[in-house]
């Protein structure tokens, strides 16, 4: 701390621009953990060591020469000291920092509370600390010319010491012996020859952050580099921290923020954010500290956009980073999520208090991401021990720390190991030296002959042979002796080797569990690392956008699902010139379907903006490898797999899946979503996967390869690839990075089941769950998997016995379920409209929005272009409001504007006499080439041409009607732009027998071109924009559509449905009655008709994307004709939209409607003249009750009907306009004020009277729910 | 028969203004003065929080539950009505009242293709949009105030039941 007291000297620069590097360094370190960042911590280690090492070899050189007088040497060991003094102070600071580092991680760990400011000084203060280092270089680099000159060496030893202890106090002066020497000097010198200095103050100069150099194409990176060591500079130079973040905040992070733009995140542009952040952070503990709220906002402002431009890089950079560059962004986000986080604790203060939740969240977030960070790092070092091929032991003990061998390696082992090896080269050592002897020995002769030495030696005679050999054979003796000691030895060594032996084989045993537990470890680990890094970036993606939705620069009313046009609908305010589109968002159809199946909403879904500007089309392939994980080879043809399935993946796949369940049942615990500690014996089995399979997901065009899995409580679909690849599906996408590859449903949600058809195979099913979304899963090929699972979830679900409206019906067969449900004897009771009905009927029969091929088929109702006028169009409304006669229905001149078209022909009926007799040729002329039976039409009336024909104005359908077109759009005279004219055609061209879709009568705005998609113009000139609707709809999509849905639901169209129904869904479907109706299509679109198990494997893949593009016939619902709806009752009018299906409006003719209901708890405050007061109907089994509530109690009183019967009118006694009577009961009273536990009385707000009470009345009044007392209590009474 | 209060929930902070639930009991959904919607599991008439709604600034005046197909409609005093997944908690649509008065009553209706119906007190009209944002007729009740709202369909056609006092 000594140091930083002091003001900063100008001449200190140099050692301050390397220490601020350093700290720079260390701060990026601590932040970016890329390895680059210690390099320069190293290399300064290493000058240190350079010089320290050159003033050894001086000081070696004088004392060889005898250079050295008595004089110096006293010098020599003052240099001895300075050299001995680096070694330690480098050893120092490296632990000091070190140290630091640890602490600062720790404290990120342990989440407490950074303190950047205090962390960052004593990184500086350690640093500074033994900054003399430098200084001691520099003037060892001067040394030779003082040699001489050192007078007395006391003094020196003296200011040397002064000059250790503290140096920077005395920066500019340091007098050093005689001669005065700046060291400040040498120490700029030094940083001159690393060129740094100067190229910072050129850079300084330059007042750009980084400079973009066009020649190179290269941002320079020094520059960069050294303006975030500036940053830190300028930290510390400041005295005032409000300027330097006044002064960082004005230019830095906009320069920065458009660097990390520019630069993709380059890794500099990368640092540089992290140190501003950095800084900025200390801004905001100091600004929050001074509780300077406006200061603080200023900066939050600034961070605000750093951090999602740093977020948005992040989300759509990733592609382009390596691995390592992922865990740097994964850390930069921890901090993201952490200031927020801690931003957000600054922010709540009061009343705030409702964005605790969002806390919660982020927190919980940041806790994930810091996970996801370790467990990549621990992947990281699995995979470095995984790809180094090392199959030895000491590889392994190598490469992990010591102190964690044990874990994995028994101590025994590890030291018999070492033991043995020592042995072993001793042994190799002696042995030498014996075999020697014993080969002396043996062949003496022979040696001699090669020994010259010896030769010499017997050929002076200096040598006796004889005595040599006795005195040999004494040898040998000795030798015997040393054999014998040897063969001991040896034998003792070879018990030993055997035991070595033993244990070397125990050991690679162990090794290879070792290494198989590994490779598991990293299977599961990579796994979970995907799955969990996945989920964190779909939670930071939400969380981001919540974060946008509430408040901050991004809240913006669009991401609510605003759509508005205040105007009443004008056909001018949609034109192709007027129309203005959203510029971020394009609107598409949202997936959420009603009860009655309709999809009414449309969604916003955000532009590929970021895409667009800022991600290049990545072909890295290597990156997209690793992603598939869970290939397990899904782009072999369906035939491979079929092979395989029953056996081996499925044994593969059980595995996998406990592998996933247990990535599941961290992800809950994540979650929190675990279902309570008490039944921790339970948890463990909830998470087990009782069913398992390999299937794919049909969702909109694309088909998902991968897994399903059941669990007891759950249903779990995870993807196999990333890249979705499957020749059948419309769209092959590839998942969003932020996208999950595992998606869990409840099963206490599911609705329905109901069996489906994919590609003529019974293999499919489509699960219905509460909210409104279904799961189309497809288990081919063998369809009596689809009967276990779906035998097994309807066991599963029934044991919830929680309320929920699954059918109680156990059939599997959609047929049957029909009947069950008595949808038919309902809509003859008129109790189901007839859209609804025909709804549930293309359910029932296998239609479903997930697969284009069997979309909902609905009829043309009206003969479109026998318009006469928008005059009529009252007329057209009176028809349908009329009550008309049986033989009124019939007959042909009821209708003054349309014709009804003819339901009980097929499209291909209803056209020319001319055009039905070409369909008969053709079905009469037998086809020479194949053996295929004989049909009317060659084209069907629903299939996904079609169905794209009718939507492509609205996403997704256009991006599909796209990608069936090679990219772009069909030719603008073959889209879809006028009703005439496409009724014209599919009732003119021999080509087109098209029916319509439910949109047709259920969403108006898929016939304007919301998106403004340009589909050009026709040949006639005219431009392709909204639909060209029928003259009696005025141009309003909205009209239109209303009138189509009575036209509808008239009575005509009632009686004449059950025609239509025949010939799609009936008895008129196949055989004989189908041929006298004109109604055999392709005997490729019938169910039954195809066997596809039998067709030969070449033909398969072109037989099944014919049958998916061609079309399917709905399965056949009905084998009788289909009944007709019950006589016309004048009262019993059909369906109500209450929300209630008891209630019925029982209606007379010329009369107002009136409410009855048996069975309610709707509020019903209504028909009463009292002040302030709201009434109830509630619920009861036995009478009839009814509650008021007013301002100060609750009255109950009883009601009766006084109308006896449906048909009779209601007696008019007392009052005309109420068919009801009223009794009050007596002594149930009950007054609003009630004492809380404590006794406190709650007091109602008086606010409340204004509004409807807030009251509900809960099982059959047993429970009250009372609302509107002061402080936000609800009370259960 | 004497009521006790067996139970106080206090997640709102202020004034709680509309309590609805469903005809199956399975929800309750609960709006307060300050803008907070809550909505409520019900499980033997005892209440468990299961979401709850930040998006408004000003009073919530009425709540309108689409039961069958799990939607909900609210509407707030600062003009702003917002149609909600009761399962998903997704925002299906937010609709402004055209002048920014406040919403006093409203209906939701997908029928036959999907419309809102809301009431304001300040200029005492009705509006009635598409649930895709299409303003589609505008009225202005007559010197009536009105106080409940029912939506009906017969077989022909849509009929508005309003009644007033």
């Amino acid at each position: 701390m000594k140091f930083l007291d002091q003001p900063i000297d100008q001449t200190n620069k140099g050692v301050m621009d390397l220490a601020t590097k350093l700290v720079a360094s260390f701060m990026a370190n601590m932040i970016v953990k890329t390895s680059e960042d210690h390099k320069i911590f190293y290399r300064f280690l290493a000058i240190c060591e350079k010089k320290a090492m050159k003033q050894q070899e001086r000081i070696k050189d004088l004392k060889d020469l005898g250079a050295l007088q008595d004089a110096n040497l006293e010098g020599v060991a003052l240099l001895e000291a300075m050299v001995s003094k680096i070694h330690q102070t480098r050893a120092k600071l490296l632990t000091a920092v070190l140290d630091t580092l640890q602490k600062m991680e720790d404290q990120v760990r342990f989440e407490q509370p950074l303190n950047f400011h205090n962390l960052h000084l004593r990184v500086v203060n350690y640093l500074f600390s033994y900054i003399p280092i430098v200084d001691i270089d520099a003037r060892n680099s001067i040394e030779p010319e003082e040699e001489g000159a050192i007078g007395t060496p006391g003094s020196k030893r003296k200011e040397v010491k002064f000059n250790f202890q503290s140096r920077a106090t005395e920066a500019p002066s340091p007098k050093i012996s005689g001669k005065e020497v700046s060291p400040q000097l040498s120490a700029y010198r030094m940083v001159e020859n690393e060129g740094l200095l100067d190229r910072c103050y050129s850079f300084e100069r330059s007042k750009d952050f980084a400079r973009y150099d066009e020649k190179r194409e290269k941002w320079h990176d020094e520059p960069v580099f050294l303006a975030t060591c500036r940053s830190f500079e300028y930290y510390m130079r400041y005295p005032n921290i409000e300027e330097f973040i006044s002064d960082l905040m004005k230019d830095k992070v906009r320069v920065s923020s458009e660097l990390l733009y520019r630069n993709k995140l380059d890794k500099f542009g990368k640092r540089i954010a992290s140190n501003i952040l950095v800084a900025l952070l200390f801004g905001i503990d100091f600004y929050t500290e001074k509780r300077n709220v406006q200061k603080m906002k200023e900066v939050l402002a600034y961070l605000e956009r750093l951090f999602y431009n740093v977020f948005a890089l992040n989300e759509y950079e990733r592609r382009n980073l390596t691995k390592k560059k992922i865990k740097c962004l994964d850390v930069i986000l921890i901090f993201i999520m952490f200031f927020l986080s801690s931003r957000k604790k600054a922010m709540v203060e009061k009343k705030d208090e409702s964005l605790a939740e969002m806390i919660e969240l982020l927190v919980k977030c940041k806790d994930r991401l810091w996970r996801s960070l370790l467990l990549s790092l621990k992947c990281k070092i699995e995979s470095m021990i995984h790809g180094k091929e090392s199959s030895s032991l000491f590889k392994l003990i190598t490469f992990r720390s010591p102190a964690k061998v044990p874990t994995f390696v028994d101590d025994f082992f590890f030291n018999k190991y070492a033991l043995f090896l020592e042995k072993k080269s001793d042994f190799i050592k002696n042995i030498d030296k014996y075999y020697v002897a014993e080969n002396f020995f043996q062949n003496f002769d022979q040696i001699v002959e090669k020994n010259e030495n010896l030769k010499i030696l017997i050929e002076t005679g200096l040598i006796n042979k004889e005595t040599n050999r006795s005195e040999l054979t004494f040898r040998g003796e000795t030798i015997n002796e040393l054999k014998k000691s040897v063969g001991d030895e040896l034998s003792r060594f070879n018990t030993r080797k055997k035991l070595a032996q033993k244990c070397r084989g125990e050991l690679e045993e162990k090794i290879k569990e070792m290494q198989a537990d590994m490779e598991e470890n990293l299977m599961t680990s990579t796994i979970n690392a995907e799955m969990i890094q996945r989920e964190c970036r779909y939670t930071a993606h939400t969380i981001l956008q919540k974060e946008r939705d509430v408040n901050g620069m991004w809240a913006d009313p669009n991401l609510r699902n605003h759509i508005q046009w205040n105007n009443p609908f004008k056909k001018e305010d949609y034109d192709w010139e007027v129309l203005q589109t959203n510029p971020y968002y394009k609107y598409e159809l949202n997936p959420w379907f009603s009860h009655k199946y309709s999809r009414p909403f449309l969604a916003l879904r955000l532009k590929k903006y970021w895409k667009d500007n800022f991600l290049e089309k990545d072909t890295d392939e290597k990156e997209n490898a690793e992603m598939n994980i869970f290939d397990r080879g899904s782009n072999k043809t369906r035939k491979n797999k079929k092979k395989y399935v029953p056996t081996k993946l499925r044994r593969n796949v059980k595995l996998f899946a406990q592998r996933i369940l247990s990535t599941a049942g961290t992800a809950y615990k994540m979650l929190g979503q675990e279902p309570g500690k008490d039944d921790e014996e339970g948890s463990q089995d909830e998470f087990r996967v009782i069913y398992s399979r390999s299937c794919e997901l049909l969702s909109r065009f694309t088909i998902y390869n991968g897994l399903i899995m059941v669990t007891k409580k759950r249903l779990i679909f995870c993807t196999d690839n990333i890249r979705s690849k499957n020749y059948l599906s419309i769209l092959n996408v590839d998942l969003e990075k932020h996208d999950k590859v595992k998606e869990v449903w409840n099963l206490n949600e599911i609705i329905e089941i109901q069996r489906r058809r994919v590609v003529q195979r019974k293999t499919g099913l489509e699960i219905f769950f509460l909210g409104g979304y279904s799961l189309f899963l497809n288990l081919a090929p063998d369809e009596a998997d689809v009967q276990e699972l779906h035998d097994l979830l309807m066991s599963l679900r029934e044991s919830f016995a929680f309320y929920s409206p699954f059918s109680k019906i156990r059939s599997t067969r959609n047929v049957k379920l029909l009947e069950a449900n008595r949808y038919t004897e309902r809509w003859m009771a008129g109790e189901l409209s007839n859209f609804h009905y025909l709804m549930i009927l293309n359910n029932y029969s296998g239609r479903s929005y997930h697969d284009l091929s069997q979309y909902h088929v609905f009829p043309w109702i009206t003969i479109m272009y026998k318009t006469k006028g928008e005059e009529h169009c009252a007329e057209a409304e009176n028809l349908c409001d009329r009550d008309l006669t049986e033989e009124e229905i019939f007959s042909e001149e009821i209708n003054p504007i349309f014709d009804l078209r003819n339901l009980s022909k097929p499209m291909g009926a209803l056209g020319s006499a001319s055009r039905l007799k070409s369909f008969l040729e053709r079905f009469q002329s037998p086809d020479h080439f194949s053996n295929a039976p004989a049909y009317h039409y060659g084209s069907h009336y629903s299939s996904p041409a079609i169905i794209l024909h009718y939507l492509i104005r609205l996403e997704p359908f256009s991006e599909g009607a796209k990608a069936i077109q090679n990219g772009h759009f069909d030719l603008p005279d073959r889209l879809f732009f006028s009703i005439n004219h496409t009724f014209r055609n599919a009732t003119e061209e021999t080509s087109d027998v098209r029916e319509l879709t439910p949109e047709f009568y259920s969403l108006p705005e898929f016939l304007l071109n919301l998106n403004r998609e340009d589909f050009g113009v026709t040949q006639t000139g005219e431009r392709i924009n909204n639909v060209w609707l029928p003259r009696w709809a005025q141009g309003n999509p909205y009209y239109f559509v209303y009138l189509q849905s009575k036209i509808l639901e008239s009575q005509i169209s009632t009686f004449s449905l059950k025609n239509w129904i025949d010939l799609i869904f009936g008895s008129k479907q196949t055989g004989e009655e189908a041929e006298k109706s004109f109604n055999l299509f392709y005997h490729l679109t019938y169910e039954d008709q195809l066997n596809l198990d039998e067709v030969a494997e070449k033909d398969l893949q072109g037989i099944e994307t014919q049958v998916v593009h061609f079309g399917q016939t709905p399965s056949k619902l009905f084998s009788k004709p289909h009944p007709s709806p019950s006589s016309l009752s004048q009262f019993k009018v059909r369906s109500v939209n209450l929300p209630h299906d008891n209630i019925q409006i029982y209606r007379k003719k010329n009369s107002q409607a009136q409410l009855e209901s048996n069975n309610s708890a709707v509020e019903c405050n209504s028909y009463f003249d009292y002040l302030s007061c709201s009434i109830y109907l509630i619920a009861s089994s036995n009478s009839k009750k009814i509650a008021i509530v007013s301002g100060t109690s609750i009255q109950f009183y009883t009601w009766e009907l006084t109308v006896k019967s449906p048909g009779e009118r209601p007696e008019e006694e007392d009052d005309p306009g109420l068919p009801f009577s009223f009794n009050r009961i007596k002594g149930k009273e009950i007054p609003h004020d009630f004492y809380a536990e404590q006794g406190v009385l709650r007091e109602r707000d008086p606010f409340v009277q204004s509004l409807s009470h807030p009251t509900c009345f809960l099982e059959e009044n047993k429970t009250l729910i009372l609302g509107g007392y002061y402080g936000g209590a609800v009370l259960a009474v | 028969l004497e009521r006790k209060v067996f139970k106080e929930y206090q997640q709102h902070k202020e004034t709680v203004t509309v309590i609805k639930a469903d005809r199956q009991e399975n929800f309750c959904v609960t709006g307060s003065q300050e803008g907070q919607c809550i909505v409520w599991t019900v499980k033997e008439g005892d209440l468990t929080k299961k979401f709850s709604l930040t998006d408004f600034e000003s009073a919530i005046l009425d709540i309108f539950l689409l039961e069958e197909s799990y939607l909900m409609a609210v509407g707030s005093a600062e003009g702003k009505v917002l149609v909600v997944n009761m399962y998903t908690r997704e925002v299906m649509r937010t609709l402004h009242h055209p002048q920014g008065f406040s919403v006093n009553k409203l209906c939701l209706s997908l029928q036959p293709f999907g419309s809102l119906l809301f009431y304001s007190e300040m200029d005492g009209s009705l509006y009635s949009y598409s649930v895709n944002g299409q303003m589609l007729k505008h009225k202005k009740v007559k010197g009536k105030k009105v106080i409940c709202m029912q939506v009906g369909i017969d077989s022909k056609n849509q009929d508005f039941v309003v009644s007033s006092s």
